[in-house]
């Protein structure tokens, strides 16, 4: 028994000093994918699309569907998660645009004078469709605060949402009342990026969600 | 104990602390092994190692023309890809944009993008999103999870108007727009578990 403890303990030694799996002459140097992203520059950088089904985790983005919205119009748009999967919010960006004589022009957050050139009085709120929370306390928000691509709003916990909940925006053209009175339509694509992961275990936590 | 066992347990000892002197010697003289010691494992170079263990940053870059002047309307539409070559895989990190012009030929541009894995024709998105979602340039639009390709696997890029029925909008300006994707190569013979995700086996 002593014997085996004692090469065990040499066997370890060799593993701890990364001897244990490189260069090995049996499988001519390869090395296990999951082992490739343990140490050097890799580190930190796994993909998430390797290893057993229910643990592989993959980019993606769902958007807000999106239709004209005249002044003094207000339209409910939604996204859906698909049945595949659940779905981790991480950012949101807007892209929106102006319609002019029928020509759509993005309107561009980069513009020389941003705040005269956003779609000011495009207001917005946002509702978890199953359970009615708002994440917006009940005041609706200008669409520009939800940032563009390359600057997107980044919520400060990443948010589950279970594969078929609904996300609800609310979406108000406020261009006609008096303080604005610029009597704008748009279309807005408001897009929200994340990852997908398969749950085993989503009982636990639609009661979560739900109260 | 039986006296078989304690030579074969002898022998194995003999052999472990011969790979051990090798190890040590080789731990001397490696260039990987010192830039180990001295570096935080962020800042090891990628290009040092083992022909599989090296990884090195890269990216695909897909090209979209609709020409001079183009008019938008529900039929506009182009597909291109990209495909990684058979030396290693990619690793995907961030993908970025660049448009020739800055008018709604091109910057301001009513186009929509969806991106495609064609070996899985898995989408990236539920639903096509418009190009100004991608980031132009730098800050990139990070990925959240980086997602490794294998070598010879396809991405499909699709750009294409949100006009519908009779729509249709005449632009100024050179139409070309960039979509490069940035990220890492890597070596790998353990491609097995990869595909077993990709295609949902």
């Amino acid at each position: 028994m002593r014997e085996q403890n004692r090469n065990r303990q040499m066997a370890n030694r060799l593993q701890r000093r990364g001897m244990g799996y490189a260069s090995s002459p049996s499988n001519g140097g390869a090395v296990s994918l999951t082992e490739k992203f343990q140490t050097g520059i890799l580190s930190g950088f796994q993909p998430g699309n390797i290893g057993d089904i229910n643990r592989a985790i993959w980019p993606f983005a769902f958007q807000f569907s999106a239709s004209n919205i005249l002044p003094g119009q207000s339209v409910v748009s939604s996204f859906s998660v698909t049945q595949e999967a659940g779905f981790l919010i991480r950012q949101i960006s807007h892209s929106t645009f102006r319609l002019v004589g029928g020509v759509y022009t993005y309107i561009d957050p980069f513009y020389f004078d941003e705040s005269s050139n956003s779609p000011n009085g495009l207001v917005f709120t946002l509702e978890d469709a199953q359970s009615s929370r708002n994440f917006n306390g009940r005041t609706p928000k200008d669409i520009s605060v939800l940032g563009n691509a390359n600057f997107p709003s980044i919520y400060p916990s990443t948010l589950y949402m279970l594969p078929n909940q609904t996300m609800l925006l609310n979406l108000s053209n406020t261009t006609n009342q008096p303080n604005i009175n610029t009597n704008e339509t748009f279309r807005t694509f408001v897009t929200v990026w994340g990852y997908r992961i398969r749950t085993e275990e989503a009982a636990k936590i639609l009661s979560t969600v739900t109260g | 104990m039986e006296t078989d066992e304690i030579s074969n347990l002898l022998d194995q000892r003999k052999q472990l602390r011969r790979q051990e002197r090798l190890a040590r010697k080789e731990a001397r003289m490696s260039l990987e092994t010192e830039l180990l010691k001295k570096l935080p494992s962020a800042l090891v170079p990628g290009n040092v190692g083992n022909f599989y263990d090296v990884a090195w940053p890269f990216d695909y870059t897909v090209s979209f023309d609709f020409g001079l002047n183009p008019t938008w309307d529900k039929n506009t539409s182009q597909t291109q890809s990209f495909q990684v070559t058979q030396e290693a895989a990619f690793i995907i990190g961030s993908i970025s944009r660049k448009c020739y012009s800055g008018t709604t030929s091109g910057e301001l541009a009513p186009l929509q993008l969806m991106i495609r894995d064609r070996q899985s024709t898995r989408q990236f998105m539920d639903l096509p999103i418009p190009i100004q979602a991608i980031a132009k340039k730098i800050p990139a639009t990070n990925w959240e999870v980086p997602l490794i390709m294998l070598p010879n696997a396809f991405i499909d890029f699709t750009l294409s108007s949100f006009l519908t029925g009779s729509e249709s909008q005449a632009s100024i300006g050179c139409s070309k727009i960039n979509f490069t994707m940035t990220g890492y190569r890597t070596r790998t013979s353990d491609i097995g578990q990869v595909l077993s995700t990709i295609f949902g086996g």
